[in-house]
């Protein structure tokens, strides 16, 4: 118990982490403002919650061990088959292709598999028209923005930094059809956009580097969201935007 | 480009080590043992994926991996850093963030040192994650109402260490100081 008996000690921190709805954080504000001394508290465990940060919360740029990451390629990475095996595979498939080129095709054009990238893609070319536009100028205003997303999307999703490969969020475009999404839009210093596109996973998970009407697209989709990265780049710095943006979205 | 269910998970493993080591050093105060643990929580991923249900959770699931396998080295006797690896990891965190010199960073990870296992986690979840306190409780599998109560007793424990940290006669400073002047 702090020593103003009618706040609990965990009111308090609950306050300072803004975890507190409004009528409960009124009165925890109250009493601060009325107690001196447990304002003296609620500033000391900031200062140590924002030491704690900026003590340990560095670091993420160091290069990491490069046996991690080998490691973890070579337990993951499709191995590459044999000759003779991609042969007998080319003879069969040309048999299988000859079948059923035509009705895949007909199929394929009847039903687009790429619903969430042909919405990405119309967001992204101003074909659809979102029902917010919201400029994002300052850090405080991703954030809230993150938290609208993270509201509607019913899951823990925040607005990526992407500034390690030079790209700061500009935008973003809240639409509710033909789903609850959002667009981010990024720009570098040259003025090359990159968008995320983020809404809930319609299906099975999904990893796809694309090109398609001269961008590079990327789509990261797993059991909870999907996200569309698109921009005109290499399919390498491509994979290394949408790493970036897919783990600063869910972290 | 198609890839695998198993090639996306490991490019979303990847993308997750910066975090994860992080993460690693901080709840144990030793960068040797830190990474040690980051490595074997690649090896268990690597075994176990199929396991993980929402990819969405693989930063939770690595934690969970890693705090499992912490749990097993402090039962084994290898726990958190002696005097010249905590001095060593204060040094480099001082260095890493200029607005702290090396002796704050020392008090600040001895003071950490000295929080249990369960308070030094809640403290970073929240802290360091930027985690609400519901995803705390899921991720641990407690109720909300004893996460507050942890981070609560943490934070005060760590704020009477401080204290205690800034009156402490400063040996290893003194003893770093004697080095240099050996030198």
């Amino acid at each position: 118990m702090t020593s103003q008996a009618t706040i609990r000690d965990e009111d308090l921190h609950a306050f300072i982490d803004g975890e507190l709805d409004g009528q409960e954080r009124a009165r925890v504000e109250e009493a601060v403002s009325a107690h001196p001394e447990l304002g003296r508290q609620v500033a000391a465990f900031r200062a140590d919650k924002a030491r704690l940060v900026s003590l340990y919360g560095g670091g993420l740029n160091e290069p990491l061990p490069h046996a991690w990451i080998a490691r973890i390629e070579e337990a993951t990475t499709r191995k590459p088959l044999p000759r003779t095996a991609w042969a007998m595979l080319g003879i069969a498939a040309s048999f299988v292709l000859v079948l059923t080129g035509t009705v895949a095709y007909r199929e394929f054009a009847a039903t687009p598999r790429d619903d969430v990238v042909a919405d990405a893609l119309a967001a992204r070319s101003l074909q659809a028209r979102p029902d917010t536009v919201v400029p994002v100028n300052s850090t405080g205003e991703a954030r809230a923005e993150s938290a609208v997303m993270a509201k509607t999307l019913d899951t823990r999703v925040k607005a990526p930094d992407l500034s390690r490969m030079g790209y700061r969020l500009v935008g973003v475009d809240v639409y509710s059809s033909p789903a609850p999404s959002f667009e981010l839009r990024y720009v570098d210093e040259r003025g090359r956009a990159v968008t995320l596109y983020v809404r809930r996973s319609p299906g099975p998970t999904r990893f796809d580097i694309l090109q398609m009407k001269g961008l590079r697209v990327c789509v990261w989709q797993d059991n909870i969201i999907s996200t569309v990265v698109t921009g005109a780049m290499s399919a390498g710095e491509m994979e290394r935007l949408a790493s970036l943006a897919y783990s600063g979205l869910t972290l | 480009m198609s890839v695998s269910r198993k090639e996306w998970f490991g490019k979303a493993l990847i993308a997750q080590l910066p975090v994860l080591r992080r993460y690693s050093r901080a709840l144990t105060g030793n960068q040797a043992l830190a990474d040690d643990l980051v490595q074997d929580t690649i090896e268990r991923a690597l075994r176990q994926w199929e396991g993980l249900r929402e990819i969405n959770r693989l930063a939770s699931w690595l934690r969970s991996i890693l705090h499992n396998l912490y749990i097993d080295e402090i039962r084994r006797g290898r726990t958190r850093g002696h005097e010249e690896e905590v001095s060593e990891m204060a040094d480099d965190l001082a260095l890493s963030t200029p607005a702290h010199d090396s002796s704050t960073a020392l008090d600040f990870v001895r003071a950490m040192n000295t929080l249990s296992l369960e308070h030094r986690q809640v403290l970073l979840l929240v802290g360091l994650e930027n985690m609400n306190y519901r995803d705390i409780a899921e991720e641990l599998g407690i109720p909300i109402g004893t996460v507050m109560s942890r981070l609560a007793r943490g934070r005060e424990r760590l704020r009477s260490a401080l204290d205690g940290e800034r009156s402490r006669p400063r040996t290893v400073a003194r003893a770093a100081e004697a080095r240099e002047l050996r030198q």
